[in-house]
């Protein structure tokens, strides 16, 4: 089973933890162990080469967040330079360094969340807590590429009528204008038709039941209550303050407590457990091909 | 698209800096550089310069300096300004350092040619001793006193009020030694 | 009865009267200084003097005392030593001395604006060191006597600087019982006359206020004493002196010694003992200037420190560690050394101290043997030649006999005069070209360059001579970084200007792209 296929609470459950953890540490530890793990489980759904491609945008990205910090935070004791009579402090260089991997990290959690948790997840979820906002959630999604194509339609009818196909800006404003109320009215009256015919057919009364594809499996209990267990583990180091680190004014040591180096390797395990779980699918898929 | 974004992030940040300026320095160059810069942990003095006593004894006052054109109307040679307070600055090394940064015409006895052992002022903006009676010359106030120092052994603290005026009728009043 | 027991009572107090008398009469003769106590006294003086400027040599004119030649600092202890018959260099003195006063009178100012006393103390030194004041440089350039005594009016009042100027003035003039020639500025009574209508009401002098002041009275004395009890002269002046006197022994404090402007110092002291010394009176048996039993010798003598040297005063102030009431001090010694010179010429009635007329050449030591030292120091290149190297040259110049040398020394005195005036250019240079030091931009980059570039081209020592090097290095700074400022600025332009260009074409092709797909759609509905 790959990981996109567990259930959506569990990958919620798991990712909620994660995301968690990583914006709330600045364990320099942690934060490069987040990052790791979620650039392996982004190699793992996308492929390397897509990952090399990607490098190109988040090197700059990186250094561009790494280089912000230092120009506009001057706390920090050990002045490299000055910069107009601003200390360009270690400490705010190091840090810059650090809120990056973090960013850079979340990000690329946030991307295989994009990836996984596809809209029928999210409207399993939210439709499990209230059917409303789940028809809410799926009429709002559904109607950006309508309107999309809406708006496509009726500028194309316009253009074809000879109406404001000059080059002028005033001309092309005003026809969007047009185009803007035409869409806005047929969304309207879209809208009110899709949930008139959705209570007619009977939705979100109380004795109806539903179907859904998801189900909560034994493995998904298992995964549940691993990722909690190393999450609790990870936030009690946290809290415990054998995590604790700090930037400013001097950068303290990295904690060396038997705390921390349990605290780490949990969270190692944590973060590697869909790019695990993963590997195990390629692996097994391998072995299956090469039996027949 | 994204790319044009990271892009778009880069020029703004370098126009950031552009117009925040491009003064780069190393450390030793920047405190060699601001020593004098006041802070808000620095330590300070204040020191003024004033001259306007002479109007009270004009005819007293010597032909040549009437008529010299460096006397300033009001009598302020330097209005009150506050300098950074360095490591054991004498009152001496404060106005040294004041009348340099602002071109002021200074002239004075050094401590080793003189038997007090301390600097003595002669004369400052053109005007020197004597030239407004016999009792006429440069002393110094600190914090409303005049101290029974010379000007190059007074060790100055934090926050010391500096006035320096020409005097007329200098002698047992201010108490001098 | 009633009379016998008045008479007795009478007695009794005319016995303890008396008794009391005795025993005043007995503890007075407490210590007497000889003449030989003043002069180790004096000797000790020299000596910490040689300890505080560091040299261990046997006379206290050395090549470091040399350089400070014609300060107050330095002229009173040559004075003083001269006065006492001391052994030392005089000649070397006074060569410097005169160049000194040679260079400073191509100034405007001559030795000073408006203080007349830097002539007194001129002549008093020139004197001292067997100089001739009136014609300084033998071709008849320079007379002090004129310049700054009785034709002194012609550029200042002698008085300019207060009473003291008249005093020194009339100190100086008879110094050496100088003439006044006819159609003079000042004749002598002038000056006396100056000096006399300046006492107060209390009978002593003062720089300014109603209330004599120890040390102008005793100046004064000093001044007025040839003329004081002199049947060959009529100016009148015995009584001013003697109500002067009085005011100083009114004056004089319980432990013998006098305060000035509130403080007890040794430097009052001095002068009043140098001034009651010169009009004929002994303090250490003159019951009007023994107060308490306590002599001005028990007085000065607790200002002694251990090493020899005197201090100013016991005052000390907690907000101002540097004035320090157990370090001697080199104006107490100076004073205290003339004081002892004084006392040392009256126990052996000699000539008072200020009138040099006794002078001989018999404490010149005779240094016309140079010494090996001496020799390195004339054949030294020129290139080694700094700006401290002059009085040193001047003072072997009055010594070598030998054409070769006196050539040599020449060539350093002017070599080193060219030092002397490029330190003086750059320093005003300098000033001219870094202050005010936050308008330092790149334009002065490369004077500031040139001027570090002179700089470094000046021997170690004559680089001490250059006054506000930090702030040359602080401005040089400050142009190197506006400079670099400018650069980087140029630079970041430039790479915002490609990064620009790059997102515009990107965004123009794009744009292409859309434009052609907008023409051939594909319709996805």
């Amino acid at each position: 089973m790959r990981f996109e296929n567990y259930n959506p609470i569990t990958i919620f459950i798991y990712f909620l933890i994660v995301f968690l953890i990583t914006m709330f540490t600045v364990n320099p530890i942690l934060l490069i162990i987040s990052l790791i793990g979620g650039i392996l489980f982004f190699i793992s759904n996308n492929g390397i080469m897509r990952f090399l491609k990607d490098l190109a945008f988040y090197l700059p990205l990186f250094v561009l967040i790494a280089v912000t910090n230092p120009l506009f935070s001057h706390n920090g004791a050990t002045p490299l330079f000055f910069m107009n009579g601003n200390a360009i402090t270690y400490e705010a260089i190091i840090y810059g360094i650090f809120i990056s991997v973090m960013i850079i990290s979340v990000m690329y959690w946030c991307k295989c969340f994009g990836i996984i948790f596809t809209i029928d997840k999210i409207l399993y979820l939210v439709g499990k807590i209230s059917s409303k906002l789940a028809i809410v959630i799926s009429m709002t999604v559904r109607f950006i590429p309508l309107i999309k194509s809406q708006s496509k339609k009726v500028s194309k009818v316009q253009k074809t009528m000879g109406l404001y196909t000059g080059n002028s800006y005033a001309d092309r404003l005003k026809g969007s204008i047009r185009v803007f109320s035409s869409v806005l009215t047929w969304g309207l009256e879209n809208g009110i038709n899709v949930s008139d015919s959705m209570l007619s057919r009977g939705y979100g009364l109380k004795n109806r039941t539903s179907w859904s594809p998801f189900k909560i499996t034994v493995s998904d209990i298992v995964l549940i209550l691993i990722s909690i267990l190393l999450g609790i583990t990870t936030l009690y180091g946290i809290y415990s303050k054998s995590l604790e680190f700090n930037f400013y004014p001097y950068i303290t040591e990295v904690p060396t407590f038997l705390m921390s180096y349990i605290s780490y390797s949990v969270f190692g395990l944590l973060c590697i457990i869909p790019f695990v779980i993963e590997i195990k699918e390629i692996v097994k898929w391998k072995y299956f091909l090469s039996k027949i | 698209m994204k790319k044009d974004l990271l892009i778009l992030g880069f020029i703004v940040l370098i126009i950031v800096i552009i117009v925040n300026g491009t003064e780069f320095q190393t450390v030793d160059e920047y405190y060699l550089t601001h020593i004098d810069d006041i802070r808000e942990d620095s330590q300070t003095v204040f020191i003024s310069i004033n001259c306007s006593e002479i109007y009270a004894n004009w005819d007293m006052l010597d032909d040549n300096i009437k008529n010299s054109g460096y006397l300033p109307k009001d009598g302020v040679i330097l209005d009150k300004t506050e300098y950074v307070l360095r490591e054991g600055d004498t009152v001496f090394d404060v106005l040294n350092r004041a009348v340099r940064y602002n071109k002021i015409q200074m002239e004075y006895q050094g401590a080793d040619m003189n038997i007090y052992n301390s600097v003595y002022i002669q004369g400052i903006n053109y005007l020197y001793e004597f030239d407004c009676g016999e009792l006429s010359g440069w002393l110094y106030k600190v914090n409303g006193e005049f101290p029974k120092y010379g000007c190059s052994s007074y060790v100055l603290k934090d926050g010391d009020i500096i006035e320096w005026i020409y005097t007329c009728e200098l002698g047992q009043e201010y108490n001098l030694f | 009865m009633r009379r016998i027991l008045s008479s007795f009572i009478c007695i009794v107090i005319l016995i303890a009267a008396l008794s009391v008398n005795v025993q005043a009469e007995s503890d007075s003769i407490n210590k007497q200084y000889t003449s030989d106590d003043f002069y180790n006294i004096a000797a000790k003086i020299i000596d910490w003097k040689k300890q505080e400027i560091g040299t261990n040599g046997d006379y206290l004119i050395c090549d470091k005392y040399l350089e400070k030649a014609g300060t107050t600092a330095c002229d009173w202890y040559v004075i003083g030593m001269a006065r006492l018959g001391i052994k030392d260099d005089y000649s070397s003195y006074l060569a410097v001395v005169k160049e000194n006063i040679k260079s400073k009178y191509t100034l405007e100012s001559k030795l000073s604006k408006v203080k007349s006393t830097e002539w007194h103390r001129a002549i008093l030194t020139v004197n001292a060191c067997r100089g001739n004041a009136e014609d300084l440089l033998g071709d008849g350039t320079i007379n002090l006597v004129s310049d700054g005594i009785y034709n002194r009016g012609l550029t200042a009042s002698l008085g300019k600087q207060g009473i003291n100027g008249w005093i020194w003035g009339l100190i100086a003039l008879n110094n050496m019982n100088y003439d006044i020639p006819e159609n003079s500025y000042y004749t002598k009574e002038d000056i006396i006359k100056e000096i006399v209508s300046r006492q107060l009401s209390d009978g002593g002098f003062a720089l300014s206020g109603k209330t004599g002041d120890p040390d102008i009275t005793a100046m004064a004395i000093q001044a007025l004493a040839p003329y004081y009890k002199n049947k060959n002269c009529n100016y009148n002046i015995d009584s001013v002196v003697d109500n002067a006197v009085m005011f100083l022994s009114r004056v004089q404090l319980e432990n013998g010694g006098f305060q000035s402007f509130g403080t007890r110092n040794s430097e009052s002291i001095a002068q009043v003992i140098i001034a009651l010394c010169a009009i004929n009176i002994d303090i250490q048996n003159d019951r009007r200037f023994i107060k308490n039993n306590n002599t001005m010798l028990d007085a000065i003598m607790s200002f002694r420190m251990n090493d020899g040297g005197f201090i100013h005063s016991f005052d000390y102030d907690n907000n101002n560690p540097e004035s320090q009431p157990d370090k001697s001090n080199s104006m107490a010694g100076e004073q205290v050394l003339l004081a002892m010179a004084a006392l040392y010429r009256y126990e052996n009635n000699m000539n008072s101290l200020y009138d040099f007329t006794d002078i001989n050449s018999n404490n010149i030591i005779d240094k016309s043997e140079l010494t090996e030292n001496d020799i390195l120091f004339i054949h030294k290149s020129l290139d080694n030649v700094t700006s401290q190297d002059y009085s040193r040259a001047v003072s072997l110049l009055s010594k070598a006999n030998n054409k070769d040398y006196q050539n040599r020394l020449n060539n350093i005195i002017l070599k080193s005069d060219e030092i002397k005036n490029i330190i003086d250019t750059l320093n005003n240079d300098i000033y001219n070209v870094i202050y005010p030091l936050d308008k330092i931009g790149v334009s002065q980059r490369n004077s500031i360059e040139d001027l570090f570039k002179r700089y470094n081209s000046l021997s170690d020592i004559d680089k001490k001579y250059i006054l506000y090097y930090d702030d040359l290095v602080t401005a040089k700074i400050k142009a190197e970084s506006s400079q670099r400022s400018v650069i980087i600025m140029v630079i970041l332009i430039i790479i915002t200007i490609i990064l620009a260009l790059i997102v515009i074409t990107r965004i123009r092709s794009r744009k292409k792209k859309n434009s052609l797909s907008d023409l051939y759609p594909n319709d996805e509905e």
